[in-house]
């Protein structure tokens, strides 16, 4: 008897919790539908961009937003086959052949002076290069220069296999390269290489910890610090011969629900304070320009000096998948 | 009825394999470079068992040497060990040891992570089992070398295949230290199977590897269960002396120093975590922290009922010998499997419930075969005997489970409880995948990591770990308390 009734328990457990999914997702359907935009942890956290702009959104159009998040890019489209979403919002340009590919999606009708094709539309970006700490090293000044014995054991980069950053980096040391050439080039920054993490966090966790001394990171970064912690020593090295660049984009879904609202939400994305707010919050640049009356305080230097850095067109941004492959080959082969 | 409900089991485990060779539409390859990787994994997960094993063993006999009181409270920070973040571990490596790469980083840092289950795992066996034959070993004035080798250590001979094979299967599917430590090579299946689906989308591939995976464990764990049989003395609860004189306490030292180490590691700058929480607006009025701490506490207790649950559910239908092998066997596929699939669970919905239930769910997924594998089938063959009696008595089935075997699984039941508990507190594998956002400590604290915060992050791993610390001490004590009831 008392078998019964815990053998019952445990299978009224697992019914009732369906049983209550199923009542939820009922009544979620019954409510007005919010655009769904999928997105990563940080950006719809209590202290990423997303939660104000979606009460901007709101406040704007009536429509409410719901964000939700994804992991990283290639997550992202596998989690896409199985739940729905109206929009993408954070895939870099090294994904967005593999998203093509991969899902089908709507043309958009925002315009902005960035690159930009049809079907997905930049909301941030920034330069990509190293941040050091005032003080603790003499900074590179290019690429060849991680290579000096100076840098040894301090450098922490990003598995390109999974991470955006890792790979905007391999695709910078392969310009201009030829595979024998960026194969040996990798083997001779091996002493540098503190770590390669793979992810973008676990790398400036071991530089902020002071395991490194030096990470491949954003041009924004140091902001973050400036303004957060109230800590003047973190630096960008700025490189003479230019940085490779991350940009996120946002796609609509053709299997969206809210289409319109979407298509409205991305030209929402791109007008001037909304842009401020993502920099501010995102620690990322703007694709539009901002009024150069506006306060952007230590934000505005780092626009200046990222102006010159700025891509020019998609075929300069995209990688193709097999550029992509080809490259992350090269990567596993050469990599310490 | 049992029938159906071991099926029931054994389907659900089944699932995520299930959902791979759908979604790769029955199409497999092997990757380039596939022997390569048999070769390294086995290697790597070969040698961190080994050590694994070595050392908690000797840290289980540091933990025989102290008296009760203290003992329980050191077993359970050793076993923080085994709940610790992966990034922690290798924060710490890279602190101590920061030009040591490679697979001896893998290795060490395998080992010293999964050594305080396996002293947990040895301090209750030997107490529970052996306490008498080490009464009568004290009066015959046995030393306390000679006891363990020609002793315990032949008797523990089956649990020690067990938490080999444990261990060899938990380091062929690691991830985070792996890839850190290993630099370009994929030195687990699960990088491989991550490379598969993150960076390729090659479902075939995925499929394939985990299929193979999973093949080969079930049959190597398979073939060496039945090489190893299972062996244990009468439960025997009593609390003695002799298992006291038996231990040595300066061992204990091997497992509590890396954990010492770790979290000194890992909450070395806990002031500026508080102000980074500040910063990140989670400290202003408690709102969203105090429902994240209450969501993370469901969470971790439903998915650690669950598990409980599911190995008592599986223990109670009376499965043959071979399905407990075969659970044994069982090794889940890839979080990021699991997760996928857990998004069928209430058909998408993107409800905070619907991220709970889902994270629950696949904590008890992963959880409970390697549970069940490391004491459940041990302790049930164990108990088969009385099994046999009450039958030729005539019991019922219904008596069996509730009158014989339940009484003596409590202990095992609640002890299951604590320690999936603990690992579902510090659960992002799966949770990343299957939740749409982050409502769990673990949760936050990575999208904490990826916004420049990596201090509030540890503080919320810090946080997770002191609940999971509190919840697995709460039914390890539930279960000690049974300890000793008659049985009816």
């Amino acid at each position: 008897m008392r078998g019964k009734w815990i053998t019952g328990s445990v299978m009224a457990l697992f019914v009732g919790s369906a049983g209550i999914l199923y009542l939820e997702n009922r009544q979620n359907n019954k409510v007005t539908k919010p655009l769904v935009v999928m997105s990563y942890a940080s950006f719809i956290a209590s202290w990423g961009p997303g939660p104000e702009l979606a009460k901007r959104f709101e406040a704007k159009t009536g429509t409410p937003v719901q964000f939700v998040q994804a992991d990283d890019a290639g997550i992202l489209l596998q989690r896409l086959r199985l739940v729905s979403a109206d929009v993408v919002l954070g895939l870099d340009q090294s994904v967005l052949t593999g998203a093509r590919s991969e899902m089908s999606w709507l043309p958009h009708s925002a315009k902005v002076d960035f690159p930009h094709d049809d079907f997905f539309v930049p909301i941030d970006w920034a330069p990509v290069g190293f941040v050091y700490r005032d003080g603790e090293l003499t900074p590179p000044s290019s690429l060849d220069d991680l290579r000096h014995e100076r840098f040894k054991n301090q450098i922490a980069l990003e598995d390109p296999r999974t991470s955006a950053p890792g790979f905007q980096f391999l695709s910078w040391i392969a310009r201009g390269r030829t595979d024998v050439e960026l194969k040996t080039w990798i083997r001779q920054m091996h002493p540098g290489i503190q770590s390669v993490s793979p992810s973008w966090s676990q790398a400036y966790g071991l530089f902020t910890r002071g395991t490194a001394k030096l990470v491949l990171s954003y041009m924004t970064s140091p902001l973050y610090h400036q303004l957060i912690e109230r800590d003047e020593r973190y630096r960008f090295a700025l490189f003479s011969g230019g940085h490779a660049v991350h940009v996120e984009f946002a796609g609509i879904l053709a299997k969206c629900v809210s289409c319109d609202q979407a298509r409205e939400f991305l030209q929402f994305l791109l007008l001037a304070e909304n842009q401020k707010l993502i920099m501010e919050k995102n620690w990322m640049l703007p694709v539009v320009e901002l009024p150069a009356t506006e306060d952007l305080g230590p934000f505005r230097k780092v626009l200046e000096a990222a102006r010159y850095l700025k891509p020019k067109d998609m075929a300069t941004l995209e990688v193709s998948t097999a550029d992509r492959e080809r490259l992350l080959k090269l990567w596993s082969e050469a990599a310490p | 009825m049992s029938r159906l409900s071991r099926t029931l089991v054994f389907l659900l485990f089944l699932a995520p394999y299930v959902f791979s060779l759908i979604v790769a539409q029955g199409r497999m390859a092997l990757p380039a470079g596939f022997l390569g990787l048999v070769q390294s994994s086995f290697l790597q997960a070969a040698l961190s068992a080994l050590f694994a094993v070595t050392l908690g063993i000797l840290t289980g006999v540091g933990l025989l040497g102290l008296p009760q009181r203290l003992r329980r409270s050191t077993e359970a920070a050793v076993l923080v060990g085994s709940f610790v973040p992966s990034i922690a571990w290798v924060l710490m490596w890279m602190v101590l040891l920061p030009n040591v790469r490679g697979v001896t980083a893998i290795v060490i840092l395998h080992a010293v992570s999964s050594a305080g289950l396996i002293a947990s795992a040895v301090v209750r066996k030997v107490r529970t089992r052996w306490a008498g034959s080490l009464e009568l070993a004290m009066v015959e004035g046995a030393p306390r070398g000679l006891m363990w080798r020609r002793g315990l250590l032949p008797l523990l001979r089956s649990d020690l295949v067990t938490y080999l094979l444990t261990i060899f299967a938990s380091s062929l599917s690691s991830f985070s230290i792996p890839l850190l430590m290993g630099g370009a090579e994929a030195w687990t299946f699960e990088i491989a199977i991550h490379q598969a689906v993150r960076i390729h989308s090659a479902w075939d591939q995925v499929a394939a590897l985990t299929l193979w995976q999973w093949i080969t464990l079930t049959v190597l764990l398979f073939v060496s269960r039945s090489r190893v049989p299972l062996r244990a003395g009468a439960i025997d609860h009593r609390e003695s002396r002799a298992v006291e004189k038996y231990g040595w306490k300066p061992l204990v030292l091997l497992g509590v120093m890396p954990v010492a180490s770790v979290l000194i590691v890992l909450l070395s700058s806990a002031l500026r975590g508080v102000q980074q929480l500040e910063t990140a607006g989670l400290l202003i009025d408690g709102g969203e922290l105090g429902a994240v701490v209450l969501v993370s506490i469901f969470v971790a207790h439903l998915g650690g009922l669950l598990t409980a649950a599911t190995t008592l559910f599986f223990a109670l239908s009376r499965p043959s010998e071979t399905e407990r092998r075969l659970l044994s066997s069982y090794v889940a596929p890839s979080a990021v499997i699991t997760g996928l699939m857990l998004l069928l669970v209430g058909m998408g919905s993107v409800s905070a419930l619907a991220d709970a239930l889902r994270i629950s769910f696949g904590c008890a997924l992963v959880f409970a075969p390697v549970l069940w594998r490391m004491r459940w089938h041990v302790e049930l063959s164990t108990l088969e005997r009385q099994v046999e009696v009450a039958e030729i008595f005539g019991a019922s089935a219904q008596m069996i489970a509730w009158r014989i075997l339940w009484p003596q699984l409590r202990p095992l039941f609640y002890w299951t409880w604590g320690v999936a508990t603990f690992w579902a507190f510090g659960d992002y594998a799966i949770g990343a995948v299957a939740a749409s956002r982050p409502i769990t400590l673990a949760l936050l604290s990575r999208a904490l990591l990826e916004s420049y915060r990596l201090e509030a992050a540890a503080i919320l791993i810090g946080l997770g770990l002191f609940l999971g610390f509190l919840s697995y001490l709460f039914f390890s004590n539930r279960g000690e308390r049974n300890v000793g009831r008659k049985v009816s």
